[in-house]
């Protein structure tokens, strides 16, 4: 029951950060899919890596090393 | 007018293909989070720290967190994330430059001008909506957790943090004029920014020096006021660099 309390105390902290690993992650996803070039690697790998370091990592790591520059 | 909001119609829409939009408001909020986190951690952190720190001779009593420690840390990640900004937004007129997009633009009659504002209002706007975006959501951690009246000058020094950011974005805009590539921008950003701690080290000279407004955590705190002269240059520097800007984009060779 405690844990549950502690839970509830930094649930006002923690719906945002979930909102925007979310937001960053479907943006991700959506930039990988309406693309059909990037600077290294393919699709799949891009999207495997998103989905899997998806707390910031992943999207952070395919816009870095992954987006093809316009 | 009507060109330039064309124009700024498509910065619009390169800020947002170009994902800087996404990117710059979820690091706002990931940093207003973050702030209050870390503040509301401290207890446990010290509780976790407490048996090594007792080791070296360091016994924790007491952790007592208020509202001062998450403006602290607010105040004390704004450097970082000035430096994000800045970074993300320095090649905003001279990525152009590079590609050779704008001489089309301003062989059919687009003024320079135009260019200038409609990029330098861009960037301020963005700034600003990020900005109070991040600072009311450390205001409402503040007054959900803890209380924050027992700040002093809160609008005052949030005003100043962001006329801060204003003049960086007015200096974004002028070292653009000046240089050919995005790292002279930077290196330019980061050379006033030298120059000012340098001048810093004069004792007195302190209340004087714009850079002073990117630090309010005494302030806040109650311990000083905010400094009028700073503000009163900052100011004339966001309007020197506007107008200097303008004057050299007209006068520019090669665009």
């Amino acid at each position: 029951m405690q844990d549950l309390e502690i839970i509830a105390e930094y649930l006002p902290l923690i719906i945002p950060f979930m909102l925007m690993e979310m937001a960053l992650l479907a943006y991700t996803i959506w930039h990988i899919v309406t693309h059909r070039n990037y600077k290294r690697g393919n699709r799949v790998m891009w999207m495997i890596i998103a989905i899997a370091g998806m707390q910031f990592i992943g999207p952070i790591l395919y816009f870095v090393l992954g987006k093809e520059e316009d | 007018m009507k060109k330039m909001m064309a124009f700024i119609k498509k910065e619009w829409m390169e800020l947002k293909r170009g994902g800087k939009l996404v990117v710059s408001f979820i690091v706002f909020m990931l940093f207003a989070v973050l702030d209050a986190g870390i503040a509301k951690l401290t207890p446990v952190l010290f509780d976790l720290m407490a048996d090594e720190l007792a080791d070296q001779g360091l016994n924790i009593i007491q952790t007592d967190v208020t509202a001062a420690q998450c403006w602290d840390q607010f105040n004390g990640n704004l450097l970082v994330l000035f430096i994000v900004f800045v970074i993300m937004f320095a090649g905003i007129l001279v990525n152009e430059y590079q590609k050779g997009t704008l001489v089309l633009i301003v062989t059919k009659g687009m003024p320079r001008k135009g260019i200038y504002f409609a990029k330098l209002i861009m960037i301020v706007a963005v700034w600003t909506v990020n900005y109070a975006m991040m600072t009311a959501l450390t205001w409402f951690y503040g007054d959900y957790y803890w209380d924050n009246s027992i700040m002093h000058h809160m609008f005052g020094a949030i005003m100043g943090i962001w006329l801060f950011g204003v003049m960086l974005c007015c200096l974004i805009m002028f070292f653009s004029t000046i240089v050919k590539g995005m790292s002279g921008v930077l290196l330019c950003i980061g050379g006033f920014a030298f120059t000012c701690s340098i001048i810093g080290f004069v004792p007195g000279v302190d209340k004087y020096l714009p850079t002073t407004l990117s630090d309010m955590m005494t302030v806040m705190r109650g311990g000083a006021d905010i400094s009028i002269p700073a503000i009163i240059i900052c100011i004339v520097i966001c309007v020197a660099s506007t107008i200097g800007g303008n004057i050299l984009i007209e006068k520019k060779v090669t665009l």
